[in-house]
């Protein structure tokens, strides 16, 4: 059932798994025996090969600073992962998780049809089920009781960019650039309830086919808006060719983009920005404070790069996961469910106590809007900088 | 007669001169502050209430601590990467030991022979040897290691750790962790009641003081800190010699908590200068001192009223606060 590579990684946590123990249990010289605590990593095929991915690193992080001290508290934890392709795999491997390794949680970034599948089998099977997505249809679609979010939906994203944006930098004229689905038409739906609250103006919106067509008409329709900003709700690929059209024809109002692509960042370290960029992270390399320098820098040190939002919210995850079970000396569902209710104090390293939404069952946690700015020059082109701290649920 | 004499103009003249020498180290208690953001520690006659003294030390000064005898006061460099030595006699810095990276607090054995040094980076707590300046130890501890304290008897040593929520006790006889415990959310700084019974330890996230049966080793209770419903962010503490109170600073809240230890209840919040960070108390107990960081003052507290009796300015971003003894 797993390719050979995913077995290879599996066989490398559980090595390093065993390593971590036994320095563990080097120093706990008088504990007892303790007891291995298995959490599944749901992760999509196409990045399960990714041995080192954002998300893994992530995990590993946590589960490593777990079993640190677990000697001493009678726990250990083990990173399990599956690797799923739809609903029906998903299911499939949640069970298999569950009933053959023993799993107590399970992890995961899944679409909606792949979140419906697993809430359903945790709520029968009794096993806590992680979000670390940004999906916003997986928090308006039914609530279960032992499903939890940790990353924040599409709306706090562009809330934080709308409170930003028009509340300190009075940019309140806005086009959205979508694609022609329902992801994009959700996303525009989330952009006009925030500007209304905030106090923008959608101007226009240009839908993009979902076959990538970025041509000359669609930037007639920003320019003829005249905005004051162009926020772009396009994925990957489509993300990255519209940014060099909107470029190259000109255009010279400020982009904010909803979920950025890596590659645009990338793109720029050799070609400057002649626009400032704008868009938000849950977490971000420079962040100093309440301790963020620490895990910025321990994160560095075990894998030579730094720590990206997709990491944080894993490692955050398996953290919130592990010490409720420490905490609670027990890895029954039921309990954690509990724990979890009860709104313990969660330390994320963002200087406040993380709490759950119980209704939404959604962590509320932090986000930052960064700035990439306009360059003159290449030499002298920024770093990008964190301009703006939204606290999600704060209004 | 003659000598009656003899002897009043003798104290009339040292009356004179006594003015024009300088201030060190005389009979009156003496508070010193260690100035983060100046690079300085500032000296203030307990007294008085003044300042007497700004001495320059290395680079970002916090953890600070005297030796039993007064005559050396040890500060965590942070940016320098080890720990300086102040001579409070000449008020010179004379030397340093080496603290491994980053070093935030520390503390010293009663008999003032053992440095024990929280290593946030590397997860460990260094013991130093401070006639020798020799590493006796170098013990893991749990993640983001910070406050340190040893017991009254020099038996045990506990080190926070913040990431894992944790105290690491040390037992001195064998310079190794023999236990963990858990406790309030992000701990930073643990003192020991006098009579090393317990031991009280703020957790900065969890808003909460955790109490430690230290014969037991177990977590028995905890105080929740909260201002009109609002959790708060307890960091320094201090505790009476009677061991019947409890000072704690909660930082950006801009308070001293006072906590009576018979009902482990906060029964006042006094208002204080900003980020208050580092607090101690006068051999007497009579005064507590807070430092405020972004206030760069003191708060000087009268114990009796729980009331702030005075400020004294201090250099840029007070940290931590030792009075001796």
């Amino acid at each position: 059932m797993f390719d050979s590579r995913i077995s290879t990684f599996l066989v490398r946590v559980s090595i390093f798994v065993t390593f971590v123990t036994t320095i563990s249990l080097s120093i706990a010289n008088e504990a007892e025996e303790t007891e291995t605590i298995k959490l599944g990593l749901l992760l999509p095929q196409a990045e399960s090969t990714l041995l080192d991915s954002a998300v893994i690193r992530g995990a590993t992080l946590a589960i490593e600073e777990a079993n640190a001290l677990s000697g001493f508290f009678g726990k250990s934890f083990e990173l399990v992962p599956f690797s799923i392709k739809d609903e029906t795999n998903a299911m499939v491997e949640a069970r298999r998780a569950v009933e053959e390794e023993g799993a107590v949680a399970l992890i995961g970034n899944l679409d909606l049809e792949e979140w419906d599948a697993v809430c359903s089998v945790a709520q029968e099977m009794k096993f806590i089920l992680i979000n670390c997505g940004g999906k916003d249809a997986l928090r308006t679609s039914k609530s279960y009781r032992y499903c939890f979010h940790f990353e924040a939906g599409n709306f706090e994203y562009i809330r934080a960019l709308g409170e930003y944006l028009v509340g300190e930098e009075e940019l309140g004229r806005w086009v959205f650039v979508r694609s022609d689905d329902r992801e994009g038409r959700n996303l525009e739906a989330i952009l006009r309830t925030v500007l209304s609250e905030v106090g923008g103006e959608l101007v226009e919106t240009v839908s993009l086919p979902v076959d990538g067509a970025t041509g000359t008409p669609h930037f007639e329709l920003v320019r003829s808006a005249r905005p004051d900003l162009v926020l772009i709700g396009l994925l990957g690929d489509e993300q990255a060719e519209f940014v060099e059209y909107y470029l190259s024809s000109g255009h010279s109002q400020p982009l904010a983009i909803v979920d950025l692509s890596k590659e645009i960042l990338t793109r720029f370290d050799d070609d400057p920005l002649e626009v400032d960029l704008y868009w938000a992270e849950n977490w971000h390399q420079s962040l100093f404070r309440y301790s963020a320098r620490e895990l910025n820098s321990r994160f560095l040190k075990r894998f030579k790069v730094p720590m990206d939002g997709e990491s944080w919210v894993n490692w955050a995850a398996i953290k919130f996961v592990s010490e409720a079970v420490i905490r609670t000396q027990n890895a029954d569902s039921d309990s954690l469910v509990q724990y979890f209710e009860s709104q313990p104090p969660f330390d994320g390293h963002k200087g406040f106590s993380l709490i759950f939404e119980l209704k939404r069952r959604q962590l509320s946690h932090t986000l930052y809007v960064l700035k990439q700015e306009k360059a003159e020059d290449r030499y002298a082109l920024k770093k990008p900088e964190i301009v703006f701290r939204h606290r999600m649920n704060s209004r | 007669m003659r000598d009656q004499a003899i002897l009043i103009r003798v104290l009339l003249c040292f009356g004179a001169i006594l003015p024009l020498l300088p201030e060190t180290g005389t009979a009156e208690p003496f508070a010193y502050v260690s100035n983060e953001y100046d690079d300085t520690v500032t000296v203030v006659d307990t007294a008085t209430d003044k300042v007497v003294a700004t001495i320059e030390v290395g680079d970002r000064p916090r953890g600070i601590g005297l030796s039993p005898e007064g005559k050396k006061l040890y500060l965590a460099l942070g940016n320098d990467n080890v720990i300086g030595i102040v001579d409070t006699d000449s008020r010179k810095m004379v030397g340093t030991l080496p603290s491994g990276s980053d070093p935030e607090a520390f503390a010293l054995s009663p008999d003032g022979m053992r440095l024990y040094i929280s290593n946030e980076d590397a997860n460990t707590a260094t013991i130093l040897d401070t006639e020798s300046g020799q590493t006796i130890a170098t013990i893991p501890v749990g993640i983001e290691p910070e406050g340190v304290a040893v017991s009254p008897n020099g038996r045990w040593v506990y080190v926070t750790a913040e990431s894992t929520h944790t105290i690491s006790v040390i037992d001195t006889t064998k310079n190794e962790v023999v236990n963990i415990l858990l406790v309030g959310v992000r701990p930073r700084a643990v003192v020991f009641s006098s009579d090393g019974k317990w031991a009280y330890v703020t957790a900065e996230i969890g808003g909460i003081v955790s109490v430690i049966d230290v014969e037991e080793q177990k977590v028995i209770g905890e105080v929740r800190l909260s201002i009109d419903g609002e959790y708060v962010k307890p960091m320094g503490v201090a505790v009476t010699s009677d061991g019947s109170s409890l000072y704690v600073a909660t930082g950006r809240a801009n308070h001293v908590a006072v906590v009576d230890l018979a009902s482990l209840k906060a029964v006042k919040y006094i208002p204080v200068g900003k980020r208050v960070w580092g607090v101690a108390l006068t051999p007497d107990g009579k005064k507590l001192y807070a430092a405020n960081g972004l206030s760069s003052n003191l708060s000087v507290i009268d114990t009796l009223t729980n009331r702030v009796i005075g400020t004294v300015p201090t250099g840029k971003g007070p940290w931590g606060v030792v009075v001796d003894k």
